[in-house]
């Protein structure tokens, strides 16, 4: 989903989607990140951005839809490092953010909601596995994130329901 | 003049029920949690008790069976969203004089507090 | 009995759930609130948010977390604005009085949830025989699909199905007045298929 005004267009990286851009008035955004992981990806010399939504630790005997490429961490995070390795991004170069991860349903069921910190876990291993280190990092608590990547600059900003937007 | 006890977490309900019946002329005394409605019972000795049933640290269902075993004559009506059959069955059988499902009107409240009472 | 073949057994209860909570609704804020007709699909998709405004809608809302002869979980959601109209709806104040969530609200937004998400599960207990404690509530004030993704991913993980259950309350306006979500645990769809054939 894009909305579209003079300068910018905001595109919408759903749950489970990835989204690749050159186009300097884009604004990649993923919305109300809980447990979910956004990945940001920025080349500044190939000005390649990338912005992927993770929503489950491991696709272990799972199967991948092809609708929804990066709904695991292990093969979103290869999807999207391929992906970015075809359009000229340079793995070295990449600038990595992550955020999400959060148990947003109050300290006290935290117990019944690991999800967020697996999903944590999950992507920094992965990312880890493929030896990019994370420029930035605002992971777990019991805030929801949104996430977005301005494609013009390259820059990442965090904002939650209660707080502006900032950046990672 | 009866005094009331009316349990529940909720500071809304709390504030709600003792609208209610100060209004209608009552004195009332509250508490938080199971807990803190057996220590006030036998603190207090009210003449009778509206005991929600989900709550932390102890549940309504406990403290009515901790309460009547201090008080076998205990009344104590529940007023719970919890509207389940065998959930009604266990507190009549636990000694509950009467069971009111949330959101239970003013009228249903002061007639339930009345039966108690008298 | 396939989780395929659960949907439409559920189908009666839920609607059932629904006017229970809806009577709740109703009650508390003496308005007449009416429910559609409970969505029950496996899986869910971020639509489920649509019915509250959207991706980006702060909602304010509760949860209760289920536990008994089955568990599972429960969230009662509403956009910001509406949340605040219960609250002075519930507490007899003039509409625009509470302007925020201050502790009292709160408090009244929690029990709503308590008495809405109770009553829908008291259905559920009712029509199939169980018993079902529901938690004691907790405020939610966040972004809808943080709070919707989060419960579907938590039971997605738990591997099998998800089975998600939602009913959209109106009031006399047509304005949406609430939603309601309901998922069990996938491990108590065994049990669920038990009691529903």
């Amino acid at each position: 989903m894009t909305t579209t005004t003079a300068e910018a267009r905001r595109i919408s990286v759903g749950i489970g989607q990835l989204a690749l851009s050159r186009d300097p008035r884009d604004v990649l955004v993923a919305y109300g990140l809980g447990s979910c992981v956004g990945i940001s990806c920025w080349d500044p010399e190939a000005k390649v951005a990338a912005l992927a939504h993770i929503l489950l630790p491991s696709s272990e005997g799972k199967r991948v839809d092809d609708r929804e490429p990066a709904r695991f961490a292990d093969s979103g995070i290869d999807l999207l490092l391929q992906r970015l390795a075809e359009a000229g991004a340079v793995r070295r170069r990449l600038i990595v953010k992550v955020a999400g991860g959060a148990a947003v349903l109050g300290a006290a069921n935290a117990e019944k909601f690991k999800i967020g910190v697996r999903n944590a876990e999950a992507i920094t291993e992965r990312l880890k596995h493929h030896g990019i280190r994370v420029a930035a990092a605002d992971l777990g608590g019991t805030k929801g994130r949104t996430m977005e990547l301005h494609v013009a600059t390259g820059k990442t900003f965090v904002r939650t329901a209660a707080s502006p937007a900032s950046e990672l | 003049m009866a005094t009331i006890l009316v349990v529940d977490d909720a500071a809304f309900m709390r504030m709600r029920m003792s609208k209610i019946l100060t209004e209608a002329g009552y004195e009332v005394i509250q508490a938080e949690n199971g807990l803190e409605a057996v220590e006030k019972y036998q603190a207090a000795k009210p003449d009778a008790v509206l005991m929600d049933i989900t709550m932390p640290e102890m549940d309504g269902l406990t403290a009515l069976k901790e309460i009547r075993k201090v008080d076998p004559n205990a009344k104590v009506a529940m007023v719970t969203a919890l509207g389940q059959q065998q959930i009604v069955l266990e507190a009549v059988k636990s000694g509950a004089k009467d069971f009111l499902v949330k959101p239970a009107e003013a009228d249903r409240v002061l007639a339930a507090v009345s039966k108690l009472c008298n | 009995m396939a989780v395929d073949e659960l949907i439409p057994a559920l189908a009666s209860v839920a609607a059932d759930g629904a006017v229970r909570a809806g009577r709740g609704l109703s009650g508390l804020m003496g308005q007449e609130i009416s429910i559609h007709v409970p969505n029950i699909r496996v899986g869910t998709k971020n639509d489920a948010c649509d019915a509250v405004g959207g991706e980006e809608t702060v909602v304010i809302g509760s949860y209760l977390s289920i536990s008994g002869d089955i568990t599972g979980h429960v969230m009662l959601l509403f956009p910001e604005p509406r949340a605040l109209e219960c609250v002075d709806l519930m507490m007899g104040q003039e509409p625009g009085t509470t302007t925020g969530p201050d502790e009292m609200a709160c408090s009244a937004i929690s029990e709503l949830g308590n008495i809405v998400g109770s009553a829908f599960v008291n259905a559920l207990a009712d029509h199939l025989n169980l018993v079902l404690h529901p938690s004691p509530p907790q405020v939610l004030h966040e972004m809808a699909i943080a709070l919707v993704e989060s419960v579907y991913a938590e039971v997605l993980s738990q591997g099998g199905d998800v089975v998600m259950m939602d009913a959209v309350f109106e009031d006399q306006k047509g304005r949406t007045a609430g939603l309601l979500i309901v998922a069990p645990d996938p491990a108590s769809l065994g049990a669920l298929q038990r009691v529903a054939a």
